[in-house]
């Protein structure tokens, strides 16, 4: 009450911060004028009435094309529908956020002319938004990358699984139309694909697992002895070892390929010649195929984790390592109980990308066998070393059914980010465990 | 406030964009003709000049790869940016008719009389003419005139011929081709007696799927026989197969037009002759694979553009088509030419396509090539017999098809 | 003791010496088989003799690329595509990490975190929603458009690495830069980027690198073949259902190589510093 009075008083342009408020809320700016900040107030309003309000009826109609996908066809494109309607949501966000920026704009100003008599001008705000919107400036081109080629290809791909959007039914001849969950039903309805979808999954588990653990294990291997001061040319073996991850992945799995041909191969005939081994059948045996995507991979992905733990082993305190000395330890027991765990330790996040990364991992798969070899016998057009996602591109992608492609790869998301969260969890608590420890 | 002239100028792009987006129409006067780059697309430049001269309609080419053509389409055409001719391999053809990206053309009013018969066959899609063609691809036998002076009427014979000059441990080998590629093996499925879909008069028919009767049997079985006899062992890639060609170490191959440039430049005494008979007394009836020109669904001038491809694929354009990019011609006309007499090679693959089918042009038939490779690999390796892996085979491909059109 | 420390530590240098051995032979082994396929005539990989170096050697395969292939172009384009992507992505980075490492804001704590999750999507039909983007945008079929989604790809990751080298800095230089007047800006380009350069170094070389093997979306983007960059020219020798022309695919990888192990050799002490304050928290 006193305290009314008193603001009454003091400036008679002011009328309340919450009137300020609602006026903003009515139409960007007025509150702004309300509060005496006419320039900022006029900005406001200039641009809510020649850029924000002619823009409405285009953003409605967009918008509207998103949920219709389209109605003349040939006419209507429902992929660009989609993709306009995103963009349109996006902007649609962003306009409601700057509106509710104006609002508390309005109401702090509000606030501080209730409080003292000078209030922040459009020169000002500009300084002020440079300094405690700085984060926000600089995150806004990063961001908006993200936004736009992360985000959209995403959602465009969520919308997907819900359409029916396949060889038959393409724009721009037709114009999609929303099916529900249907995708997901019949998909996964498909009897006769339970059991592939079974084994597949176990073998993309095992796979990711594999492939994780053998590229770190070798990397650390290699990063231990080299980090013996008594081996002499260490650089120079480390330059060696590094070449695979220079050459580019593409490339080089076609080339084990070809090493790896059973009987025109190298490394049958090499196998055969000197040590007198039958021809491996590489890529006609399930077990060996598989077999051959962990050692491709191997290396191809060593070099990598080798750097890392090299540098980590850098950074590693000497002193335990002395103590562990004086203590009479032998050099393997100071590996298996100094340098394994510290080296898990900091590694443990990155286990988990990794593992990921290669559950996720369709290019080796594909170029080097194409998931072959066929299993005789297994339904649904899984191969032998196909993993989930090569699988699911077979399935779907290779039938031009965009729809159900996009609907597995939803589940697909799901269930990696399950796996990831769980084995996040479980570093977690042993991460912390240690420090308790 | 920069936030909100970030909206000014996002409001301002997006409006930008969609000014542009349906582009101002082509004037009459104007065709667009997408094709590969390289010597397609210089041979349509210098027609086009030529076409201009004589009816003033200018011809724009842009180099755009056939493969990637109808995505491209799909995309600029109700954009109005599209080509108004195009060109892509015929076993698209289904597919990119379902998404409407061609005009049909009207059949009776063209001539095609003088084409080659298998050729014109791959440009329809349900019994409706959807493009002219201008270039065939078929295989044939690719042999070495040094190892094998002549080739024997049928291919019991030439397989007798084969063993005797195969010998693994010296590198040698008498025949061989990738049959782990269905478009190879199929000659002999078609041979003897099999079919991927059968043909009625209304097109392919995708339920009478024709790979698990006798005729596809026996073929499986010969293709074994191969493996059985050591003349194909496993591993027998493209790559293995030009390899031993080119050192002279390979009698005969079964390949296409692309393989033999090589050889030529290498010096090397091969010829080409289509595949002797089957014991069966019919010839291998293989895929061709055919080219041709469509008039684009989004055109503005589609009767302009038909008449250009018309005169495109006339016998003399075909003839210096021949001439500027050695394509084997579409035209009975222009094979029997007296200038095509010494050219065996051309003569070879003309025979063989006359004996063949072009590859189903229809979208079901994406759903064929990877259960039939399988299938041939599972009864090569010993994993199942031809009559029990050829019916699962079938249903395999059924089931693709029908997920396919769920 | 019967065996005297000294020899267990020889028989120990010794086998690691093995170990190593066997390292850099499953190394080399497919580059230098490379290498001697690309010498052979012919196009094929496979050759009888399968000899180190092969009976008949030429470099005509080496020649060709550059007389009779856009080669070259290819080279440059994506050297263009790479450096111009290693620069905008470092950028960019910089920008992110900066904010989530030493600046405030709403949804700082799980923004990373959602950042890293997003990349975890399946990407099987981001080709159709990027090319659709891109051709909205006129920018299909150039090389801006790829650089562009190739740097946004970069972001998440990168910004992780760079945010746990940041956060390694003390916060005193700060505080006395901002007692001393400066502004943010000044702040994270004059005295926060000349810190963080050894990891700067690791994200531009790996987003240096990247261009040069996806030929996936490349291929995708860029239709006219003067706009290729090596990895779909390099894939067009091979991809052809006939023809394939694996010896100058050979010569051509190794060429295409050359460049990022040079530079991979060079600086690699920068890179295994910058890796390790980047990635490792502990």
């Amino acid at each position: 009450m006193d305290t009314q009075r008193k603001l009454m008083t003091s400036n008679d342009s002011n009328i309340g911060r919450h009137t300020s408020a609602l006026l903003s809320l009515i139409y960007m700016g007025a509150g702004q004028i309300a509060n005496g900040q006419w320039v900022k107030g006029l900005f406001l309003i200039l641009v809510e009435t020649l850029v924000i309000i002619p823009n409405i009826p285009l953003l409605l109609r967009t918008l509207k094309g998103l949920v219709t996908l389209g109605e003349v066809p040939m006419q209507d494109h429902s992929l660009f529908m989609i993709i306009y309607g995103i963009i349109a949501a996006f902007a649609t966000v962003f306009i409601i956020l700057i509106y509710l920026l104006n609002i508390r704009d309005a109401y702090e100003n509000g606030y501080s002319v209730e409080r003292k008599p000078k209030q922040k001008g459009l020169k000002a705000t500009f300084r002020h938004t440079r300094e405690s919107g700085f984060p926000y400036l600089i995150l806004a081109p990063g961001l908006a990358c993200i936004l736009f080629f992360t985000v959209l290809p995403m959602v465009f791909n969520i919308i997907l699984a819900f359409t029916n959007y396949d060889l038959y039914h393409s724009p721009p001849k037709h114009i999609l139309q929303w099916v529900g969950f249907k995708n997901f039903v019949e998909f996964l309805s498909t009897s006769s694909w339970s059991i592939t979808f079974k084994n597949v999954l176990i073998w993309t588990v095992v796979w990711a697992v594999l492939s994780t653990l053998t590229m770190y294990f070798l990397g650390l291997i290699m990063a231990v002895i080299l980090n013996n001061p008594r081996i002499k040319f260490r650089k120079t073996f480390r330059t060696i070892l590094i070449l695979p991850y220079a050459i580019p992945g593409f490339i080089s799995i076609l080339i084990w390929k070809g090493l790896l041909n059973t009987n025109f191969g190298i490394v049958n005939k090499i196998l055969a010649g000197t040590f007198g081994i039958q021809p491996i059948p590489w890529f006609e045996s399930v077990f060996w195929t598989r077999f051959a995507c962990v050692l491709v991979n191997l290396w191809l992905g060593f070099p990598y984790s080798m750097m890392l733990i090299t540098g980590i082993l850098q950074g590693l305190p000497n002193d335990i390592y002395e103590a562990a000395t004086v203590d009479g330890a032998s050099s393997f027991q100071k590996f298996r109980f100094i340098t394994v765990p510290l080296v898990l330790f900091a590694v443990a996040p990155l286990l988990i990308m990794s593992f990921a990364h290669n559950f996720n991992n369709f290019n080796i798969i594909y170029l080097l066998n194409d998931g072959n070899p066929p299993v005789f016998g297994q339904q649904g057009k899984a191969g032998g070393s196909d993993i989930l996602i090569s699988w699911v591109y077979k399935l779907t992608f290779e039938a031009l059914k965009f729809n159900f492609a996009a609907a597995m790869s939803i589940i697909i998301f799901l269930l990696i980010v399950g796996f990831s969260i769980y084995n996040y969890t479980r570093t977690r608590s042993f991460r912390e465990e240690d420090m308790l420890r | 406030m920069v936030k909100q002239k970030r909206i000014v100028v996002m409001a301002l792009l997006l409006g930008l964009v969609l000014l542009f987006a349906p582009t101002l129409c082509l004037s009459a006067n104007k065709l667009v003709v997408w094709e590969s780059s390289g010597p397609e697309e210089e041979w349509v430049r210098k027609m086009g000049e030529l076409y201009t001269k004589e009816t003033g309609i200018v011809i724009e080419v842009h180099p755009v790869d056939q493969l990637s053509q109808p995505d491209k389409l799909a995309l600029d055409g109700p954009a109005g940016k599209g080509a108004d001719v195009v060109v892509w391999p015929h076993d698209k053809l289904g597919q990119t008719i379902e998404q409407g990206l061609l005009m049909e053309l009207p059949e009776a009013k063209l001539d095609l009389s003088k084409f080659t018969g298998s050729a014109v066959e791959a440009m329809k899609y349900q019994g409706k003419l959807y493009g002219i063609p201008y270039a065939l691809e078929a295989l044939a036998l690719v042999y070495n005139k040094d190892l094998l002076p002549q080739v024997p009427e049928t291919f019991d014979e030439l397989i007798a011929f084969a063993k005797k000059f195969n010998n693994p441990k010296q590198n040698k080998y008498g025949f061989m081709f990738d049959m782990g590629d269905f478009y190879f093996a199929y000659g002999f499925f078609g041979g003897f007696g099999g079919y991927v879909f059968k043909d009625t008069a209304n097109g392919l028919d995708p339920d009478d799927i024709g790979l698990a009767n006798a005729g596809s049997i026996q073929a499986a079985k010969y293709l074994k026989s191969f493996r059985d006899s050591g003349l194909i062992p496993e591993g027998t890639t493209k790559d293995v197969i030009g390899g031993l060609f080119l050192e002279g170490n390979l009698m005969a191959q079964i390949n296409g037009p692309w393989a033999y440039a090589e050889y030529e430049e290498a010096g090397l005494n091969y010829a080409v002759a289509p595949l002797p008979k089957l014991s069966n007394g019919r010839y291998p009836q293989t895929f061709i694979g055919v080219k041709g020109y469509y008039v684009s669904a989004f055109s503005k001038n589609q009767e302009e553009a038909l008449k250009f491809i018309q005169w495109l694929t006339s016998k003399e354009n075909s003839f210096k088509h021949y001439e500027d990019t050695t394509i084997i011609p579409t035209r009975d006309d222009v094979i029997k030419m007296p200038e095509f007499k010494e050219n065996t090679t051309i003569q070879a693959f003309a025979i063989q396509a006359s004996r063949s089918i072009p590859m189903p042009n229809i979208p079901e038939m994406m759903q064929v090539w990877d259960p039939a490779a399988n299938a041939i690999q599972f009864i090569l390796r010993n994993q199942g017999t031809a009559e029990v892996v050829l019916p699962i085979c079938v249903e395999q491909i059924k089931e693709n098809i029908m997920m396919m059109k769920r | 003791m019967r065996v005297s420390n000294r020899t267990l530590g020889n028989i120990k240098l010794g086998l690691s010496y093995l170990v190593i051995l066997l390292g850099v032979v499953f190394v080399l082994f497919p580059v230098v088989w490379t290498f001697s396929s690309s010498l052979n005539p012919g196009t094929s990989l496979f050759s009888s003799d399968m000899s180190i170096i092969p009976k008949e050697v030429t470099l005509k395969h080496y020649r060709d690329l550059f007389a009779e292939t856009n080669f070259g172009l290819w080279y440059r384009n994506t050297l263009k595509v790479a450096t111009a992507t290693s620069m905008v992505t470092v950028l960019l980075v910089t920008f992110t990490a900066h904010a989530f490492s030493r600046l405030k804001f709403y949804g700082r704590k799980v923004g990373l975190v959602a950042m890293l999750a997003l990349q975890l999507f399946p990407g099987i039909m981001n080709m159709v929603a990027n090319y659709v983007l891109l051709s909205l945008v006129g920018l299909l079929d150039t090389h801006l458009g790829l650089i562009i989604i190739y740097a946004s790809g970069a972001i998440p990751y990168n910004t992780w690495l760079m945010k746990g080298y940041m956060d390694g800095i003390s916060r005193s230089l700060e505080e006395a830069a901002i007692i001393d007047g400066a502004s943010s800006w000044t702040i994270m380009w004059k005295i926060i980027f000349p810190l963080v350069l050894p990891m700067v170094s690791v994200i531009g070389i790996f987003s240096f690198v990247a261009p040069f093997g996806d030929f996936l979306f490349a291929r995708l983007v860029l239709t006219t073949p003067q706009n290729w960059t090596l990895a779909v020219g390099l894939r067009d020798f091979i991809s052809g259902r006939y023809g394939q022309r694996y010896t100058q695919f050979a010569a051509g990888s190794l060429l295409a190589a050359l460049p990022i192990t040079i530079l991979y050799l060079s600086l690699q002490s920068l890179l295994i510093g910058g890796l390790t304050r980047g990635s490792v928290k502990g």
